[in-house]
């Protein structure tokens, strides 16, 4: 992965401002009355430096999907501002996003859903060659990609179903590089596949980095795939972005105590007896987030900071912390970031059922 | 002396359709233990998921061909009436599923449904069977259990939803625990919370259990013993230090350096070529051989049987011991964190 | 829940508004000639005409018309609540006439309803329990048999089997039930069953089609991994979400049936509103057309509300939206 223009004073390809993306939730049929939204991404501040892996990691409703459909402009901000490659694409529609469009692709989860099972690969492929208006020789150009993703090209009139889903997810990134784009959304692109070929997708996709000098947003909840791909990791929880650094950084040295928790709830094989951070309660609905830092109600550090496993610092509960560098290139949106020492583990145990049930209700409002 | 609770002796269920017979499960035999843990490793396709449906009775017997034993408390459930069979599940083996959200009836009360379990195996009174739902929710670490008992499940969330199916499964006492991917479909945080509810209950209640997974880690942090399944066979099989310290087969080892970690990173992952067979068409000789680095003569020939070959535990692939080490040692170089 | 139930019960006010409005429209947009000059006789003078115009109401501008119409709906008239008006055709009060129709045409719906689920139902559940079998695929054809027939060719086949050929049961008209309960019954009997079967064949078929969706649920596993008998994860877990879908079903087609039996109608000499629409439509009769319309409009309306009702008793997860 190529590092050459991180951290240079180089302009970055994407820069993000304080994005804002709520979902009405809205009640009756013919009057519809708005009662209320999910908040699927809040203030959400972060660049991505040309040629870099941006990963971003979070839980179900942290607001991952939805950054990633905001990048590749899917949808529109509902407040905030997306500057690409220089160009300020926030409300950029008609032709003027076109132009945008044929520089950010998205590669989605779901191999199977995100394929016309009625047009043959060469069509797949070659559809945004079309779209846009590519000249040259379209057969010889989509036969070149699919070489390139490790496919046959002499399956070019080959139907989706004939495929198995490696083979179909080479296939969605064959699409999308067919523009030449500089950046690719891939939204959790190696979810759908069986263990033995995640791997494979992985390699491709550092490798066609490497050849064509590609941007990548990588979305994923699996934390081991983010390690392995990212220069840099962003950590979401509930629509707001918790913690950001360089990739062995937030690893090794998490700030963020929900960071510190996600890390450590990962199963790494290394046997029964690891003792691990287990945090009580579920993810609460982002229609109904709580109020201030929205992981307090989970949260053991600050019951290290209050001294009472019932009892959280007010600033937390009433509080939202903003995004603050607690190490160069590393921020953190914590009022007590983890300092050596926290004992998470034994925090988290301790916490009391009362907690646990609040955390619960949390989310199953 | 452990004692045994099931023991599974040459298992084999095809289902035959139109374009061929499926061979699901091909000859699968294990054993599990009271107070350990079995985890079961394989992709989709691997038979894993099927082999336990097939224990505890859940598949369609008129469209599969099954023959093997399964021996529990000293009977061939293979050979057991419907009824005999009815009485085993939910009372004597207890089983989970993979997704808590369309596990439950979404239209009756979670208490409810444990208090159905209970009623179909014991002879009490429903008073008494709502009492011991509730004291099955507290067991499994849910808050005020009284009041989410009169819940339904789509008031619960997606970790309760699992603690609570699990309440369901073991409120009577059973032996045997059957986890089928009973984390896959939660988020990390809360998959290590139901983890930790299976292992201590395991511990507290002294029963077997079968944990079956895609991911090897999962396995590997809880469980005792661990068993590799791959088209429909089990390619190792041993303690989880045996399989994951002194992987054998060379799929184990594919598994192994291609899974990224969170603990360390490793500069290049080794990916398993190619994809899992067909089960229509499974490659005769070893079904790996297609996509193994280190295949030769007899492997397109000769079905490698499940056995001790000299590695310390038992595996199913043709290599000498020593190339094994070998192996095992050149893909453990390449996973040596960069530093 | 009851601003619920308020809100729709406001709702039902509207469409009925807005369907009479249109019915209003409709009748004066697309004049079939003159509605007074037809009722005026052979060879009308325009006095006539003009006499006749003013006794029903139609020398005023046809939007003071609609607000007088929709102003003895509310009020009443000297026929009683709701007024209604009198018939354009026979000069008759239109009220009691329509309430003598709803209960010849109620007691054909109820009657065929009932019918219909008790065939319809087990038919589909059965099917669905036994799926690919010989019985499955017979009442599977026979229900495809059923949807596309006639209803007017069925209903002339079993009058002229059963009415003509064997003579088990009487012929067409309608007894009241006061008069006496058994011959009313014989009288209904044809037109139930050829009402119901047509919809028996649906509801076997859409009720099949539900219950094979459930048997494949991840829920219904869990209950057999729980030992439970097969014959409570039947009844108990498959049959409690393969059924209730039908309920949203059944309001709808009743409440459309209540101006829409006209073939079985018609075909059995009922007088009931369906046939008294068609009668109406074509002759101008806009008062009786009114008059049904609203009828129908409400118990659609009103049939729906239930059901939505029914249907949140029914499915916790309703409820909680």
């Amino acid at each position: 992965m190529s590092t050459d223009t991180r951290g240079g004073a180089a302009e970055p390809l994407v820069a993000v401002q304080d994005l804002v993306k709520r979902f009405p939730i809205t009640r009756g049929i013919i009057l519809q009355r708005q009662i209320g939204a999910v908040h699927a991404v809040e203030d959400l501040t972060l660049h991505i430096a040309r040629g870099e892996t941006l990963g971003l990691v979070g839980e179900s409703g942290c607001g991952k999907s939805t950054t990633a459909r905001l990048m590749a402009r899917l949808v529109e901000p509902t407040a905030g501002s997306i500057r690409f490659d220089g160009e300020d694409i926030t409300h950029l529609s008609g032709r003027a996003m076109q132009h945008v469009r044929r520089k950010v692709q998205i590669v989605f989860q779901d191999p199977y859903a995100s394929l016309n099972p009625r047009q043959s690969v060469g069509q797949i492929i070659g559809a945004p060659l079309r779209i846009h208006g590519i000249e040259g020789d379209r057969r010889r150009q989509v036969q070149d990609l699919m070489e390139q993703t490790g496919l046959n090209p002499e399956h070019y009139n080959r139907y989706p179903h004939e495929f198995s889903g490696g083979q179909r997810q080479r296939i969605g990134i064959a699409r999308a590089l067919a523009l030449r784009p500089s950046l690719i959304v891939c939204d959790e692109p190696v979810s759908a596949l069986d263990v033995s070929i995640q791997a494979q997708i992985v390699s491709l996709l550092t490798d066609l980095q490497k050849e064509h000098d590609l941007t990548y947003l990588f979305i994923s909840h699996d934390l081991g795939v983010v390690r392995h791909v990212s220069d840099r990791v962003a950590v979401m929880y509930l629509g707001r972005l918790v913690e950001l650094a360089d990739r062995d950084a937030l690893y090794e040295r998490p700030r963020h105590p929900y960071t510190a928790a996600l890390i450590s709830a990962v199963p790494q094989g290394t046997g029964a007896n690891r003792r691990r951070i287990v945090l009580q309660g579920d993810v609460p609905s982002p229609a109904n987030p709580p109020s201030g830092c929205p992981f307090h109600p989970r949260c053991p550090k600050a019951r290290i900071i209050s001294g009472d496993p019932a009892v959280v610092p007010e600033n937390c509960a009433t509080e939202m912390p903003s995004l603050t560098a607690v190490a160069p290139g590393h921020t953190a949106a914590c009022w007590y970031p983890l300092v050596p020492g926290d004992d998470l583990i034994a925090a988290a145990e301790g916490m009391a059922p009362e907690v646990v049930e609040q955390a619960e209700e949390a989310a199953t409002a | 002396m452990s004692e045994v609770l099931l023991e599974v002796r040459d298992l084999v269920v095809h289902f035959p359709t139109p374009d061929g017979v499926v061979k699901a499960v091909d000859g699968v035999s294990f054993t599990i233990e009271r107070g350990r843990t079995l985890g079961v490793v394989g992709e989709s396709g691997s038979g894993k998921s099927i082999t336990f449906l097939t224990v505890m009775g859940l598949i369609n017997r008129k469209s599969a061909r099954v023959s093997g034993e399964v021996l529990f408390e000293g009977r061939n459930l293979l050979e057991a009436t419907t009824e005999e069979l009815r009485h085993i599940r939910g009372d004597r083996i207890g089983m989970i599923f993979q997704d808590p959200m369309t596990s439950m009836h979404p239209m009756y009360r979670v208490g409810d449904q444990i208090s159905e379990a209970i009623l179909a195996h014991r002879n009490v009174g429903k008073r008494e069977a709502g009492a011991r739902a509730v004291e099955a929710l507290r067991q499994v670490g849910i808050p005020a259990p009284e009041q989410r008992a009169r819940q339904y499940p789509h008031e619960y969330s997606g970790g309760m939803r699992q603690r609570a199916m699990i309440a369901m499964a073991l409120v009577l006492d059973p032996d045997l625990l059957i986890a089928d991917e009973p984390t896959t479909a939660l988020d990390v945080t809360v998959q290590a919370q139901i983890l930790e509810v299976i292992d201590e209950l395991k511990q507290r209640l002294n029963i077997g259990v079968a944990l079956i997974s895609h991911s090897l880690a999962t396995v590997a942090d809880v469980s005792q013993d661990v068993m590799v399944m791959y088209a429909g066979r089990p390619v190792e099989r041993g303690t989880r230090g045996e399989v994951f310290d002194a992987p054998l087969h060379p799929y184990t080892l594919g598994l192994l350096s291609s899974v990224p970690r969170v603990d360390v990173r490793v500069e290049r992952l080794v990916p398993i070529e190619g994809s899992p067979p067909s089960l229509i068409n499974v490659p005769p000789g070893c079904a790996f051989h297609p996509r193994c680095p280190y295949r030769f003569d007899p492997c397109d020939r000769d079905v490698p049987d499940l056995r001790d070959r000299g590695g310390g535990h038992d595996d199913a692939c043709h290599l000498s011991a020593e190339a094994k080490a070998a192996n095992r040692r050149e893909r453990l170089d390449m996973q040596e964190p960069v530093t | 829940m009851g601003r619920y139930i308020v809100r729709r019960l406001l709702w039902t006010v509207l469409v009925v508004v807005l369907v009479t409005l249109l019915t209003f429209v409709i009748f004066f947009v697309l004049p079939k000639g003159d509605p007074a000059t037809r009722f005026a006789g052979k060879s009308p003078t325009p006095e006539l005409i003009q006499e006749v115009k003013e006794s029903l109401g139609l020398d005023k501008s046809v939007p003071e018309q609609y607000g007088l119409f929709l102003k003895r709906l509310v009020t009443g008239d000297e026929y009683g609540w709701p007024g209604l008006g009198k018939s354009f055709q026979n000069k008759q009060p239109v009220r009691p006439e329509l309430i003598q129709r709803a209960q010849v045409t109620i007691t054909l719906i109820i009657g065929g309803a009932l019918l219909w689920l008790a065939i319809g139902i087990p038919v589909g559940v059965i099917s669905a329990l036994r799926r690919g079998s010989v019985l499955d695929r017979v009442s599977m054809g026979t229900a495809l048999f059923f949807v596309s027939a006639p209803v007017f060719w069925l209903g002339l086949l079993s009058l002229y089997v059963f009415w003509k050929q064997l003579g088990w049961l009487p012929g067409t008209g309608y007894v009241s039930f006061g008069a006496s309960p058994g011959t009313w019954f014989s009288h209904m009997l044809l037109p139930w069953m050829v009402l119901a079967l047509l919809f028996a064949a649906i509801y076997a078929r859409v009720v099949r089609g539900n219950m094979i969706d459930v048997m494949t649920e991840d829920y219904i596993r869990t209950a057999r991994a729980k030992g439970l008998s097969e014959r409570r994860v039947v009844m108990k877990h498959e049959l409690r979400t393969g059924i209730t879908p039908v309920i949203t079903l059944l309001a709808i087609d009743l409440g459309v049936l209540v101006g829409g039996t006209i073939v079985t109608e018609t075909v059995f000499n009922l007088q009931g509103l369906g046939n008294w629409l068609l009668i109406a439509a074509q002759n101008n009769d806009l008062p009786v057309t009114l008059a049904v319309t609203v009828l129908v409009a409400a118990a659609v309306s009103i049939l729906s509300l239930v059901a939505d009702i029914l249907y949140a008793v029914l499915d916790p997860r309703v409820r909680y939206q």
